[in-house]
């Protein structure tokens, strides 16, 4: 931490280049949180790349009370809400969504498609539910942290993460049970 | 509050298989790579204005700057020409709803039309600011810090 804290002083003080370190320690899960609200590889680089930038500008308002990381996901978070409202997402309803059939042998197969299955069911919760219940099971993240970097209370995200297991779950039995009809 | 969730997650209520997929699944989760070249895209693009931040285009916003202007200089011209002045209310006229359509008399509703209009101009003064304060001053003085 205090580390860290040298490492923000000296940044600010003008050797930018050091930024590359802090870019190194937290782009997998800048990059992680913004894939699990875009839903799409390319969008979340770039809105992971403008977190940093933006984080970079304002690091001279960094007040220092809460963890670097934890400020930084949460500009990440705001800044991958704000490309997901200026983008014009077609939203598919999941009912409508053709699941391909496949005969090849089970094993991989089956894991491969419960895996699918469960990202359609993920597409059904908002962003905030989406986020908290990724993050929660990432086990990086206490309820504190989560709740910090989603701008909610803890016990809100608590809550959340209960109830969009309930919800996956749901939707999981109804799209297998659709895929079962199918066959 | 943390530990109860988690061992809660670790056994979840019955034996409802979905949940168990679920939660084998989110647990078996690692953390997403972006592209090898991305801390290099960071420290080349730093100085950068953030392209979340950046909003309506620059044209666009000095357009509706000025549509905003000409629309309050239009308004101050019928102002001054007083050609709200005798605008104090609104009666519903008796042609556009037939009679036999109306069981009770309508009451002509009064208003101060010089009033109303004053106020829609200082909404528009007040949106003209915060337009040009976000188009025309926070770039510029955002350039001006960074070069």
């Amino acid at each position: 931490m205090t580390d860290e804290n040298s490492l923000i002083d000296r940044i600010i003080a003008g050797e930018q280049q050091l930024y590359a370190e802090l870019i190194n320690r937290y782009k997998g899960y800048a990059f992680t949180i913004a894939l699990k609200i875009l839903q799409n590889r390319p969008e979340a680089e770039e809105a992971a790349q403008d977190a940093f930038i933006k984080a970079f500008n304002s690091l001279s308002k960094f007040n220092r009370e809460a963890k670097f990381s934890t400020w930084l996901y949460r500009i990440t978070f705001n800044t991958a809400i704000s490309y997901k409202r200026k983008s014009k997402v077609i939203f598919q309803s999941i009912d409508n969504v053709h699941i391909a059939q496949r005969h090849e042998g089970e094993g991989n197969v089956e894991h491969e498609d419960k895996k699918r299955f469960i990202e359609l069911a993920m597409r059904k919760l908002n962003d905030a539910d989406r986020l908290a219940v990724n993050l929660f099971y990432l086990q990086e993240f206490s309820l504190e942290e989560i709740a910090e970097i989603t701008s909610m209370q803890a016990n809100t995200v608590k809550v959340r993460v209960h109830r969009a297991r309930q919800r996956l779950a749901e939707e999981l039995k109804g799209i297998l049970q659709k895929e079962a009809l199918t066959l | 509050m943390d530990e109860e969730l988690r061992k809660f997650t670790d056994n979840p209520e019955g034996n409802d298989q979905e949940l168990n997929i679920i939660d084998q699944h989110l647990k078996s989760m690692r953390i997403e790579q972006p592209s090898v070249n991305f801390t290099q895209k960071v420290m080349s693009n730093l100085h950068r204005a953030s392209a979340a931040t950046l909003g309506l285009p620059s044209r666009n916003k000095m357009l509706m700057l000025a549509g905003i202007l000409v629309a309050i200089g239009v308004a101050i011209l019928l102002i001054a020409g007083g050609a709200f002045n005798n605008v104090t209310s609104i009666t519903v006229d008796q042609n556009i709803i037939p009679n036999d359509q109306l069981r009770e008399y309508i009451p002509s509703i009064p208003f101060n039309g010089k009033l109303i209009i004053n106020i829609v101009i200082l909404m528009n003064l007040a949106l003209a600011f915060m337009i040009l304060d976000r188009a025309v001053l926070k770039p510029w003085f955002e350039k001006r810090r960074h070069a």
